[in-house]
């Protein structure tokens, strides 16, 4: 799965958290990054922040649903805020985990849609 | 009056009868009691529309710019007034004359407190004091001190200084200037000049102060902006963090034969982790707060939301956080309402959880959902009830503000305060209205009504819907108006 997000500290924990449930995870520090692996790459799952540098989450989703090999992909938006919780919901995620959140949170967020989407 | 009445077009001097009369263009049959009133109710009549055109202007400069301009031609022939700044300089802010032409550039220059420097000179008396073109203070008008563009080459003959004062503090100074032609300046003069400076340097007052809450409310959103964005990140890592480190933990514990979970260092990062969610709770009710503040005028957006369910699925989720019951009931099977879902969740939540926080364990917390009627409308009740610590009787009516925590909570249970004032604005934002009743160890009872038709909604209609009609409610019953933000 794809894992974007710009603060280093918090990305890696998510990824140590994945990579020890035996997800296979690329991490990427923005948006730009995170487009540039889907045009080689198509992960099962998109776990995104939404105020990232560059293109954020939005628009990333917004690029993301335009192409059609990519739309079907499932996506996880972390949103920091309440206000920018109506703009997560309107990216049209599988789910939205708010910062700060517990592993237990993020894991059952991820599995649940996985299990979706299979 | 009696004149008046017989010959149509003449009128009696208000409030000074049987002294004179006038028509619509000369004034007639006057001695000089009957003059002297008319130029006092003219006078009158210009200082309460000059007050009052004054305090529409917000900014020290538009204020003292209007100031000058509605002196010409009233009052002088030339208007200037200047302000000293916090660096000690003075300014000019403002200046009319009937003459345009005539203005020189507004300029600013240090205030120089020496006795020669005509504008110190001017400061110096508490009121209005008079002087010639020819004297030292004819100098004032030329900011620059020079000698060139003093009263005398500008048309005047003679001016009056009034010293612009705040208590005590010294907002700046005043030139009124009239023509060569014009007489000299009487104490009457001197008073109505006197009288204007003051509504000049309340206005100005006024505007300053409004300047600086200003300035200092956007300080504080920008800080509290920044503190929230700042700290949200930290408390993700810190909770993320001790989750992990505790299941490393646990995963190299297995062997041990005790249970790992209750070990000393698991718990530890267990309690680290809920610490940094509480904190995240704490930020995203400063959040709310400062987006809620008047002034802010968040977008809402309005979409079908079940009172019953929501409060339902809030109910159960706290019941298994505290590990309690707690009583639920709806007279009906689902309310819909046009609100914000996240918004709803959110008043559902803090009053929840704050019955839950304020009353002892064994004591029961009970949500209940109906349905009420009135000439304005239906309304969808929620009523949320303790019987835990309670409220002081004098300490109810502040429930609802920001910062408020009660005596007798304040020091056993932690909180910011910040949850009911939450409360209040965002059913204010939907047109509700909220209620709280209570007694000290008996517990509190929440009402909060919302509007299932639209219409009474802020944005439907700038009607207030009325105060709940409970013979429940014991303490404070708050109408909220309209949801323009409520300050």
């Amino acid at each position: 799965m794809l894992v974007i997000e710009d603060d280093d500290d918090l990305r890696e924990a998510v990824v140590e958290l994945l990579v020890g449930r035996g997800f296979e995870v690329r991490p990427v520090g923005d948006g730009k990054q995170g487009l540039d692996q889907l045009r080689s790459w198509r992960p099962d799952l998109i776990v995104t922040d939404l105020l990232l540098p560059g293109l954020d989450g939005s628009s990333l989703r917004a690029a993301q649903l335009e192409a059609p090999e990519l739309a079907a992909i499932p996506l996880i938006v972390v949103s920091g805020s309440a206000e920018q919780h109506e703009a997560a919901e309107r990216m049209r995620p599988a789910a939205v985990v708010r910062k700060p959140f517990r592993a237990e949170t993020l894991l059952s967020a991820v599995t649940s849609c996985l299990r979706g989407q299979r | 009056m009696r004149r008046s009445a017989r010959r149509p077009g003449l009128r009696a001097v208000t409030g000074w009868p049987r002294v004179g009369v006038r028509d619509r263009s000369r004034r007639v049959g006057f001695g000089p009691a009957a003059r002297r009133a008319l130029v006092r109710s003219d006078a009158q009549r210009f200082l309460i529309g000059a007050s009052r055109e004054l305090a529409s202007h917000l900014d020290p400069d538009g204020t003292a710019q209007r100031a000058a301009r509605l002196a010409v031609p009233y009052l002088a022939c030339l208007c200037t007034i200047d302000l000293i700044e916090d660096d000690g300089t003075i300014r000019r802010a403002g200046a009319a004359h009937a003459d345009p032409v005539l203005l020189q550039e507004p300029g600013s220059r240090p205030l120089d407190p020496r006795d020669d420097d005509p504008i110190a000179a001017l400061l110096r008396p508490r009121g209005a004091t008079p002087f010639a073109a020819a004297d030292e203070a004819g100098r004032a008008v030329a900011l620059d001190g020079s000698r060139s563009a003093t009263l005398g080459w500008l048309g005047c003959a003679w001016g009056i200084g009034v010293p612009l004062f705040d208590g005590e503090r010294r907002l700046g100074v005043m030139i009124l200037a009239r023509a060569r032609a014009a007489r000299a300046p009487r104490p009457a003069d001197l008073a109505v000049a006197d009288a204007f400076g003051q509504s000049v340097a309340l206005a100005l007052t006024n505007a300053r102060l409004r300047q600086i809450a200003d300035q200092a409310i956007r300080t504080r959103d920008e800080l509290l902006a920044m503190a929230i964005h700042e700290l949200r990140g930290p408390a993700a890592r810190i909770a993320l963090r001790a989750d992990l480190l505790r299941a490393d933990l646990l995963s190299r514990s297995d062997d041990h034969g005790e249970d790992p979970a209750s070990s000393r260092p698991a718990e530890g990062l267990a309690r680290i982790a809920a610490a940094a969610m509480k904190m995240g709770r704490t930020i995203d009710e400063l959040e709310e707060a400062v987006t809620l503040q008047p002034g802010q005028r968040p977008e809402l957006t309005w979409q079908p939301v079940d009172l019953v369910a929501a409060a339902r699925r809030a109910a159960a989720s706290h019941a298994v956080d505290a590990d309690r019951p707690i009583d639920f009931h709806a007279d009906q099977d689902e309310l819909i309402g046009s609100w914000n879902p996240g918004r709803i969740d959110r008043v559902l939540d803090n009053l929840i959880g704050n019955a839950v926080k304020y009353s002892p364990d064994q004591c029961g917390v009970s949500v209940a959902v109906g349905l009420e009627s009135d000439d304005r409308g239906r309304w969808a009740t929620l009523t949320v009830r303790d019987r835990g610590f309670g409220i002081a009787e004098d300490e109810l009516p502040h429930v609802f503000d920001w910062s408020r925590r009660g005596r007798n909570v304040s020091d056993r249970v932690p909180g910011s305060g910040l949850g009911l004032a939450i409360v209040r604005q965002i059913v204010a934002q939907h047109g509700g209205t909220i209620a709280a009743s209570s007694r000290i160890d008996e517990g509190s009872t929440f009402v909060v009504r919302l509007p299932l038709d639209g219409a009474q909604r802020p944005d439907g209609s700038a009607t207030d819907p009325p105060a709940p009609a409970s013979d429940r409610s014991v303490g404070l019953v708050e109408g909220l108006g309209p949801a323009s933000p409520v300050g």
